[in-house]
C-alpha cells in the first residue's frame, strides 16, 4: 500500500505541495480530495502536485484533479503538476488535458511560477 | 461487459486509447464493486472516476435507495456540485426521477427538448450548473441520476462522448442497485444474527456436508466454558466432527447425524458434555432448516443448558429425602419411646410380682416382654430395610417393596387411629425398580392420606394399598378416605413449593413424580372432596 501513500508539506500559507507515490487511483483519490478541499478551505490557493513517483494514474485520480482544479482557480490560484513523467503526460494528452492543466518541470518552478501569480 | 456500436468501427488511435482508458477505468470499478461493500465510498469512486474520465469540472450522482430503512438518498459529488450537494437535501429530487426522465439516454440539459422545460427539478438542475443528465437505470427503473457540469476549457459533450457516457454508466448502474442488494442483504444477515445472539439457548448451524455455517453468541461462550479454553475457537467453515469432537462431546456427532437422516427423531434429547471445566448437560434440539439452504438440508441444532436445573432437582431431591429422614426420626424414637415405657413398666411390673412371689404373674409379665422385644425387632428390621442405600434399579417384585414399606407405616403414630389394609395381587411380574425410590413414593403417599384422613376426624379412616396386573402394566394404587382434593389442587400437585400442611415443604410430591418418570411410571389421580382419593401409578412391565 506504501506506493499509494502522498505526503502534503505546506510552502507558505498560499502555496502548498502534495507529493504523490507511485499510484493515484480509486484506492487513494478520495482522499488526495480531501487533502485538496481541506488545504482550499484553510485558504491555500496553490496546490503544487509532485508526480516525481507516480507510474499510474488512473480516471479516478485524473478525477481528483480536475474536480478540485475549479475551485482553485475560482479563488485565483490553481492546482500545478510537475515532474510529471512521460507515461502520465500521455495519459492527460489522450484526455485532451494537457493544454487545460497547468505543468511544471520541478517543484521549484512550480513554486516560483505560483509566487509570480 | 462495455458492449456498444461506439466500442466498435473504424475508430481514430487516439479514439481507440480513449476506449481503452475507459475500459480500464471500467475493470477498476468492477473490481473494487467486487471488493468493498461499502456503497457510498464506491459512489465517491465512480463520480472520481466518470468525471476524469469525460474531464468534467463538477460532476454528482444521486442513487434512491430502494432500502425503507434508509429513506435519504446516497450521493457523492465533486467540484461545484460538492458544496450544492452539502446543502440539499436530496430526497425529494430523487422520488421526481421517474416523472422527468422517460428514456436512459444522457440528456443535454441545453437540448431544445429539455431547455424549454419549466419542470422545477430540471430548473433546478440547471441552475446548478448541470449540461448532462444521465439516468441510472436498471430494469426499466430509475434509480438515479448523474449529473455532469461544464468540461474543462468548456469542451462541448460531442455525440461520441455521450455514447461513451451512455456505456459507461449503463454499466456501472447494475453493479450500483447489486450493491444496494448486498447491503440490505448483509443487513438482513446482520438482524438475523442479532436475533440470534439474543437468544438463551445455544444454536449451531451446519451445511448438508456437516460444515459450520453459523453460530450465535451464546453457543461461542458454551464451547469456550467447556473447553475452558483447551482448544481452538469456533470457526465457521469447520466440520462438525472438530466442533464436537468426541472426547468432550461424546456421541453428539452422531445423534446429529441421526437426526438428519431420521426426520421422526427430533425431539430433544439429554446430551453431557465431559470438558476440562467439568461436566454440563443440555437438552439438544435439531431440526433440518429446510429452505435455508441452496445445496440440499443442512441442520439447526439448539442446546439449552440444564446443568443447573438438574443440579437442583438433585438438591431438592437430597433435601426431600433428608427431610423424610427427620420425619422418619422422629416418628422412630416415639416408636421406640412406646416400646421402652411398655417394657420398663413390664420390667417393674416383674420385680413387684417377685417380691410377692407370684412367680405366674412373673412368667406372663416376661412373656409380654419378650412379645414386645420381637416388635421392636420387626420394627427395626423393616427400618434397616428401608433405610438401606440402593440408588440403582434392581430386578425388584413391588409386592415385596410393597410390603416392607406396609408394615414399617403401620408402626407410626399417624396410622394408629387410621386403618391401613393392603390388598396384593400375588405373581406380578418382576420389574426393573430402584427400591429405594419407590419406598419413598409409596411412604409419602401413605403418609399423605393417613394425613387427609387425619385431618376429616372421622373415626372410619382406612387406606387400601393394591397392586394389579393389567394390561402390559403393574398398578400400584393407593386409596383413601380422606377429605378429598379440589380440582386447583389435583392439577398443581406434583409441582414444587405446592402444600397444604402447616409444616410441609412443599418439595415431596414433586420428588415422587420426578422418581416415577425416571421410572417411566404414569400417573392418575381421582378425587372428589368428602369422599376420598386414590392414586394410581402405571409401570410399564417391558421397561
Amino acid at each position: 500500500m506504501s506506493f499509494r501513500i502522498f505526503i502534503e508539506q505546506p510552502v507558505s500559507e498560499r502555496i502548498t505541495t502534495i507529493t504523490l507515490g507511485q499510484m493515484l487511483d480509486n484506492n487513494n483519490a478520495e482522499s488526495v480530495v480531501q487533502t485538496i478541499v481541506n488545504a482550499q478551505e484553510r485558504g491555500c490557493k496553490f496546490i503544487i502536485i509532485d508526480c516525481e513517483k507516480l507510474t499510474f494514474l488512473s480516471s479516478a485520480g485524473v478525477g481528483a484533479i480536475i474536480g478540485t482544479l475549479e475551485a482553485s482557480r475560482d479563488q485565483g490560484g490553481d492546482i500545478v503538476l510537475c515532474n510529471v513523467s512521460e507515461t502520465i503526460c500521455h495519459v492527460l494528452s489522450v484526455l485532451d488535458l494537457l493544454s487545460f492543466l497547468t505543468v511544471k518541470g520541478s517543484v521549484q518552478e512550480a513554486i516560483a511560477a505560483c509566487k509570480l501569480k | 461487459m462495455i458492449a456498444s456500436k461506439t466500442l466498435r468501427g473504424a475508430d481514430t488511435a487516439h479514439q481507440q486509447e480513449r476506449k481503452l482508458l475507459l475500459l480500464e477505468a471500467l475493470c477498476n470499478l468492477a473490481d473494487q464493486f467486487a471488493k468493498d461493500p461499502d456503497l457510498p465510498r464506491l459512489i465517491d469512486s465512480v463520480v472520481l472516476t466518470v468525471a476524469g474520465q469525460f474531464t468534467a469540472t463538477s460532476a454528482m450522482i444521486v442513487v434512491r435507495s430502494n432500502n425503507l430503512d434508509r429513506m435519504n438518498c446516497i450521493h457523492s459529488a465533486i467540484g461545484k456540485f460538492r458544496d450544492i450537494s452539502i446543502k440539499t437535501n436530496f430526497l425529494s429530487p430523487a422520488s421526481d426521477f421517474s416523472t422527468h426522465l422517460t428514456h436512459s439516454r444522457p440528456c443535454v440539459l441545453n437540448d431544445l427538448q429539455w431547455s424549454e422545460s419549466d419542470d422545477a427539478t430540471l430548473l433546478e438542475w440547471r441552475e446548478m450548473g448541470a449540461r448532462v443528465f444521465v439516468p441510472l437505470v436498471v430494469n426499466g427503473s430509475i434509480i438515479g441520476v448523474m449529473l455532469m457540469g461544464p468540461r474543462v476549457g468548456n469542451l462541448q459533450y460531442s455525440e461520441e462522448a455521450l455514447g461513451l457516457l451512455q456505456d459507461f454508466i449503463a454499466t456501472i448502474t447494475p453493479l450500483i442497485a447489486n450493491s444496494f442488494l448486498y447491503a440490505d442483504m448483509a443487513a438482513l444477515s446482520a438482524r438475523h444474527l442479532q436475533i440470534l445472539d439474543s437468544v438463551r439457548q445455544a444454536v449451531f448451524v451446519f451445511d448438508s456436508r456437516d460444515v459450520l455455517l453459523m453460530v450465535n453468541r451464546a453457543a461461542i461462550d458454551l464451547t469456550d466454558m467447556i473447553s475452558a479454553g483447551d482448544s481452538s475457537e469456533l470457526e465457521v467453515g469447520m466440520g462438525i466432527e472438530k466442533v464436537f469432537p468426541d472426547k468432550v462431546y461424546p456421541g453428539w456427532t452422531e445423534h446429529i447425524r441421526k437426526c438428519r437422516l431420521n426426520h421422526s427423531n427430533r425431539r430433544p434429547k439429554t446430551v453431557i458434555a465431559k470438558g476440562p471445566a467439568g461436566e454440563r448437560v443440555f437438552s439438544a434440539s435439531v431440526s433440518s432448516g429446510e429452505g435455508l439452504f441452496s445445496s440440499g438440508e443442512g441442520t439447526i441444532l439448539t442446546l439449552d443448558d440444564k446443568t443447573e436445573e438438574t443440579d437442583n432437582e438433585r438438591r431438592m431431591f437430597e433435601l426431600e429425602k433428608f427431610a423424610e429422614q427427620g420425619m422418619m426420626a422422629s416418628s422412630i424414637s416415639h416408636e421406640l419411646n412406646n416400646h421402652l415405657g411398655m417394657l420398663l413398666g413390664g420390667v417393674e411390673l416383674a420385680q413387684i410380682a417377685q417380691v410377692k412371689g407370684l412367680q405366674a404373674k412373673v412368667i406372663s409379665t416376661l412373656g409380654k416382654l419378650r412379645e414386645n422385644i420381637s416388635q421392636m425387632q420387626r420394627f427395626t428390621a423393616g427400618l434397616m430395610d428401608f433405610a438401606r442405600v440402593n440408588s440403582q434399579k434392581q430386578a425388584n417384585q413391588i409386592n415385596d417393596i410393597v410390603s416392607d414399606v406396609v408394615s414399617f407405616a403401620v408402626a407410626q403414630k399417624r396410622f394408629s387411629a387410621v386403618k391401613l389394609n393392603a390388598s396384593l395381587t400375588p405373581l406380578l411380574p418382576v420389574m426393573e425398580l430402584d427400591k429405594d425410590q419407590i419406598a419413598q413414593v409409596l411412604i409419602n403417599i401413605l403418609n399423605n392420606a393417613a394425613d387427609a384422613i387425619l385431618e376429616t376426624g372421622r373415626m372410619d379412616g382406612m387406606v387400601v394399598v393394591s397392586t394389579v396386573h393389567a394390561k402390559g402394566e403393574v398398578v400400584l394404587a393407593v386409596s383413601d378416605n380422606g377429605g378429598g382434593m379440589t380440582p386447583e389442587v389435583k392439577e398443581k400437585l406434583f409441582r414444587t413449593n405446592l402444600t397444604t400442611k402447616p409444616k410441609g415443604h412443599g418439595y415431596g410430591l414433586a420428588t415422587c413424580a420426578k422418581i416415577l418418570e425416571h421410572h417411566n411410571a404414569k400417573i392418575s389421580i381421582e378425587s372428589k372432596v368428602g369422599f376420598g382419593t386414590t392414586f394410581e401409578f402405571r409401570f410399564p412391565i417391558s421397561q
